[in-house]
Order: structure tokens, then C-alpha cells, then sequence
């Protein structure tokens, strides 16, 4: 009995080990595959992180909207921000609500600061994994182009009820790895 | 009992019945009293020692070979490479279980390789996907995946990974007292673990472990979680905790002899000493009146997210205070000495709001009083060990004060030379005394 016991948890355990990452996989696969397509300004920056390797931060431009009125806000709180493209053709957060949009797109982000009239957001794109060599070029690729007045590094996020999935990086509108490969030649 | 004597006393016994000291029966009798020494397997220890780190190190390696972010490999391919030596641990951990179970170091090594290799694989799958950096997600997920292999497999290297990463999860949320509370529950989850651990007779080392990552584990989370909104509430919270630590560390246990399987004992020990020679300063005191705090208060945290904290305090608290007393009545002064930390912080704490000398004179008399206790006590049982740890804490307290700037020189050559003083007379007595019975 114990022993048909442990094999039961212990082959329960071993599903819900394997479930785990496949459904982290299958959510991502599925958003990548049809969710809408959106490019988000971006600054990126190369940290580190001892687990997942090196990657370049990426900080959306539009990290701040305008305080929707009588709400409270606390830090931490998530908000679904509805996104609109500009006519630059970048994405924008139009506004933000504490019910989920019908009609429009939206992503699930978190309040970082509520002040005055102002609401800052964590949008939940913020790493793209690169080669451990790759990642210093890569914000290096971007600082020089940035220089030349042309701060045109952008992500292409693929968004699917609220969830987002960076598809790519792009810098002057090459993928990042192309750029980095053409400085590295 | 101590076994190294005991063992001494056993090597002994044929050369002192050889020379006619102690007749055979006397020397079988004293055998029959004291019984078998229990001797650990080294040999046993070292192959579940390699196990265990060979483990560790191949499974630390794969996360950094992930860590690489190879270009070149796919999405596809990446998913499986996720998979892969996920279920190659799963595979190596389920054949030990069924085929090996008799094997400690088997178990011990396959459950570590596949705690890690959980992690290898939510890591190698945020890179893929760019997975926001969400690193408390990360890491209790991969926590909560593998503290289950610690009672599956009697590992005890998962439950430590568990402890240290429950912690590390909890440092995260400074600011969210209800969340960041939760690391006590996630910490009771190894509690039945470790006392099932502490009961083998064989494997002590191995309890000893995961006590020392438990007791640098609570007071880490401590920090995190306790006292949060009441500002200088610390000095009582650490003051109870490693009372705790080392009043039920001395607690008689069968079977523990030396310090080292003692850890919650030692490291108690040496934190009560911290903590009262810090106490002899004027700093933590002054943080009661808010000058260094770092309380909720900033964050408009409402009364009741705080009440957890509160009873967890008032337990803590509690429960230091009872074993103190209990110490007291058994009279173990040493320990009872050592014990009353939490009771005299408290004290201070009701004063130190107001004035901080109260408590910063109470704790130099404190500390001087253990000290003194201490080396006397060592003197008296011949205890080398207690003597020099008797003169390190004198010692500090001696050379703090007399580089202290905030009291007047003259007061200061004064006490020093009362107490110096005092410290001749006792020898000269002491010698009277030894003097008169020779």
C-alpha cells in the first residue's frame, strides 16, 4: 500500500515536473502563432542573469498613461492597458482599465507608481535573451546607432489576450542578430 | 555521553589490565556499562558526499551551458533541449527509487541533479520565449516542483535548495508584508524533513546541514517578514530568535555529542554574542526612535496585513521567554545566562525609546557579567574552549569601550580601574582560598 502510495505521488510529481514547462511553452507557442502583432520603442541595455544567461533589458518607451479617473491605484496592482497604434506606427497604451477590453487589444501590466496624475507601468516585456557574446555588441550596436539621432531600436511583440511574446529585436530595422553579426565581421 | 572518551576509556583498557590497574571483570563490566560506540561510516559519508556534489556540479553546469543562449538552435529545438534533462532526471530519480532504494547516496545525488534540472528547464524556457524577468515567479515554481522529493526520496539536499530558495523568493517582497509572510509556512513545509532527518542514527551530518541552512535561512527571512511596524523591533525579534536557536539547539537530544551536530546550538551562540555586543552601542537603540527605520509606515500598509507578523512576533517572543525560564529552572546558569537576551532586549526596548543610555548601560553589564560567568566557569572545569571564548567576549567589550568617544575620559579610567581591580582581588582570594586548604 505505502509503496503504491509513493508511486502514485511520485508519478504525479513527475507529470506536473514535465506539465509545467510544456504548458510554459504550449501558452507561447499559441501566442506567437496568432497573436496580434505590435512594435514597441525600446532602449535596450545588457544585463545579466546567473540562471538564464545574458540578455538585453528592454525598457518600452511608453511606461507612463494618464490616471483613469475616481481609481485607486496601489503599487503592484495589475491593469489591463489597451494599445493602439500611432501614426508612426509604433504601439501606444491608449489608456488603462481595471476590466478586461472587449473590442481592442491589451496587455496585463503592473503599477509601479500611482502620482498624481500619472500612472507609471511595468509592461510585461522587459528581457530579450541573447548569445552571452552577443548581448554587449548588441547594446553597443544600439548606443552608436542611437547616436546618429536615429532612436530606432523597437520590439515586435505578438499579443494574445493580454499575454505578450517578443518575436524580435530590431535596431534601424535590422533583426539585432544581423546587426551584431555585420559588427562582429 | 561523550564518545571520544568513552573511546579513549576502550583504548585503555587492555594496557591497564595488562598492568594489573584494573582486574578483566572490572574492565568487561566498564565495557558492558558504557556499550558499543556507535562509530559513523566514514567511507559511507565520503560516497554520498561525491554523490551529492557530483550531482550539483553537472547540474549547475547544464544551467550555465543553457545560460549561453545558443543562436544557432531553434525554438523547436530549444523546447526539447528544455525537456531533455528534465526527463533524464526524472528517468535516473524513478530508477533509484524502484531499483536502488536502499542506496543513500543514489537518492541523495539523483534528487539534487533533478531539482536542478527543474530549474535548467523554466530557465532555458524564459530565454527561448523572453519570459519577463519575473525571479520570484521563477523561482518558487521551481521551488514548489522539487521540495516533494525530499519526503519521496528522503533527500535532504533538495529540502536545503528548497529553504535557501524559499528565502531568496521571499527578499523580493520587503514591501508586500502578507506575500513575503508566506516564507514561514514555506519554511514549516521542510520542518517534518528535518525532524525525521535529525532522528537517523547514521546520517547526522546530514540534519546538521540543513539545520545550519535553516537557521541562516530564519533569520534572513526574519528580516523580511517580522516586526515591520513597530520601527527598532528588531533588537527583540533577533534578540528571541536566536535564543530560540540556541536554547532548543542545547536541548538534551540522544546522541549529539560535538558542537557540529549542534549547528542550531553554535550559531545561536555566536549570534547571542553579536547581538549583545552590538547592544552595547547607542545605534540600535536610537533606531527605536525611528532614525534609522525602515517600517511599513511609508508604504500606507493597512493594520491588518501586519497581524500575521504580530502574533509570529508575540510567539517568538514568547516562546524564547519559556525556554528561558525553563533553563532557569533547571538551573543551567550558563545557558540561562545566554537565554535571558531576549528578556533584557525587551527591557531595553521599553526604555530605549526615550534614552538610550538605560539600555546601552544595562547591556555593558550584561555582556561583562557573561563574560566574567564564562571564564569563571571555564577556570573552574578546566575548559579551555570556555575559557578563550570568555576572554574574546571580555576582550571586545574591553577594547569597544575603550575606544568609545562618547563617554568622558575620566569616567572611563575610572570603571576600568574599579573592575580591574575587582579582577585582582578575586585572583588573590581565589589563591588565599587554594593558599588555606593546601
Amino acid at each position: 500500500m505505502r509503496k503504491e502510495l509513493i508511486i502514485g505521488i511520485f508519478v504525479g510529481l513527475i507529470a506536473l515536473q514535465i506539465a509545467v514547462p510544456v504548458s510554459m511553452i504550449a501558452k507561447r507557442e499559441s501566442t506567437l502563432k496568432d497573436g496580434a502583432v505590435f512594435r514597441f520603442k525600446t532602449a535596450p541595455v545588457d544585463p545579466y542573469d546567473a540562471f538564464r544567461g545574458r540578455y538585453v533589458a528592454i525598457r518600452a518607451e511608453i511606461n507612463k498613461v494618464s490616471k483613469p479617473q475616481g481609481v485607486e491605484l496601489k503599487y503592484g496592482q495589475k491593469v489591463y492597458a489597451q494599445l493602439i497604434v500611432d501614426e508612426k506606427g509604433f504601439a501606444q497604451v491608449s489608456q488603462i482599465a481595471l476590466q478586461k477590453p472587449k473590442d481592442s487589444a491589451y496587455l496585463i501590466a503592473s503599477v509601479t507608481y500611482p502620482s498624481g496624475n500619472d500612472v507609471g507601468l511595468n509592461l510585461p516585456i522587459d528581457r530579450y535573451y541573447m548569445e552571452e557574446k552577443a548581448a554587449p555588441r548588441a547594446e553597443q550596436a544600439y548606443r552608436e546607432h542611437s547616436r546618429r539621432d536615429k532612436q530606432d531600436a523597437y520590439v515586435i511583440v505578438r499579443v494574445k489576450d493580454g499575454f505578450a511574446v517578443i518575436e524580435g529585436l530590431y535596431v534601424g530595422d535590422q533583426k539585432i542578430e544581423d546587426v551584431v553579426k555585420q559588427k562582429s565581421l | 555521553m561523550n564518545k571520544k572518551a568513552v573511546q579513549w576509556l576502550y583504548k585503555e583498557l587492555p594496557d591497564l589490565v595488562s598492568k594489573g590497574v584494573l582486574a578483566q571483570p572490572a574492565a568487561d563490566r566498564l565495557r558492558e556499562h558504557y556499550g558499543d560506540i556507535k562509530s559513523v561510516d566514514k567511507k559511507w559519508f565520503v560516497i554520498i558526499l561525491c554523490s551529492v556534489l557530483g550531482a550539483l556540479l553537472i547540474g549547475l553546469g547544464i544551467i550555465l551551458l543553457f545560460g549561453h543562449n545558443w543562436e544557432e538552435l531553434s525554438r523547436p529545438v530549444r523546447a526539447v533541449l528544455s525537456l531533455l534533462p528534465l526527463m533524464v532526471g526524472q528517468a535516473l530519480a524513478m530508477w533509484v527509487v524502484f531499483k536502488r532504494p536502499e542506496s543513500q547516496a543514489l537518492k541523495e545525488g539523483t534528487a539534487t541533479f533533478l531539482s536542478l534540472m527543474v530549474g535548467a528547464s523554466i530557465a532555458l524556457i524564459s530565454q527561448t520565449y523572453n519570459i519577463p524577468g519575473d525571479t520570484p515567479t521563477f523561482i518558487l515554481t521551481w521551488m514548489l516542483l522539487i521540495v516533494p522529493l525530499a519526503y519521496l526520496m528522503d533527500a535532504t539536499i533538495p529540502a536545503a535548495i528548497f529553504v535557501a530558495g524559499v528565502s531568496a523568493w521571499a527578499c523580493h517582497f520587503w514591501n508586500e508584508p502578507l506575500k513575503a509572510f508566506l516564507f514561514w509556512p514555506l519554511m514549516a513545509v521542510v520542518v517534518p524533513h528535518f525532524i525525521w532527518s535529525l532522528r537517523q542514527e547514521k546520517y547526522t551530518v546530514r540534519a546538521a546541514i540543513l539545520a545550519l541552512v535553516m537557521a541562516i535561512c530564519a533569520c534572513v527571512g526574519a528580516g523580511f517578514t517580522l516586526g515591520r511596524s513597530w520601527p527598532g523591533s528588531w533588537i527583540v525579534i533577533y534578540s528571541s530568535l536566536i535564543s530560540v536557536f540556541y536554547l532548543l539547539g542545547a536541548w538534551e537530544f540522544k546522541g549529539f555529542s560535538t558542537n557540529w551536530q549542534r549547528p542550531f546550538q553554535a550559531l545561536g551562540g555566536l549570534g547571542i554574542f553579536i547581538m549583545m555586543f552590538m547592544l552595547t552601542f547607542r545605534f540600535p537603540w536610537e533606531s527605536i526612535a525611528g532614525r534609522y527605520s525602515y517600517s511599513y509606515a511609508a508604504n500606507e500598509i493597512s493594520s491588518w496585513a501586519a497581524i500575521p507578523d504580530n502574533i509570529l512576533t508575540f510567539l517568538l517572543v514568547g516562546g524564547a521567554l519559556l525556554l528561558f525560564f525553563q533553563y532557569a529552572k533547571r538551573q543551567d546558569w550558563m545557558r540561562t545566562l545566554f537565554g535571558a537576551l531576549p528578556l533584557l532586549a525587551l527591557i531595553g526596548y521599553a526604555f530605549g525609546g526615550t534614552s538610550a543610555v538605560f539600555p546601552m548601560l544595562l547591556f555593558n553589564v550584561y555582556l561583562l557579567t557573561v563574560s566574567v560567568f564564562r571564564l569563571m566557569t571555564g577556570i573552574r572545569t578546566n575548559n579551555l574552549g570556555v575559557i578563550n571564548t570568555g576572554m574574546v567576549m571580555l576582550s571586545a567589550l574591553v577594547l569597544a569601550r575603550f575606544f568609545d568617544s562618547e563617554i568622558n575620559f575620566v569616567l572611563k579610567g575610572l570603571v576600568f580601574i574599579f573592575i580591574g581591580v575587582g579582577f585582582l582581588a578575586t585572583n588573590i582570594m581565589i589563591l588565599r582560598r587554594k593558599g588555606g586548604a593546601a
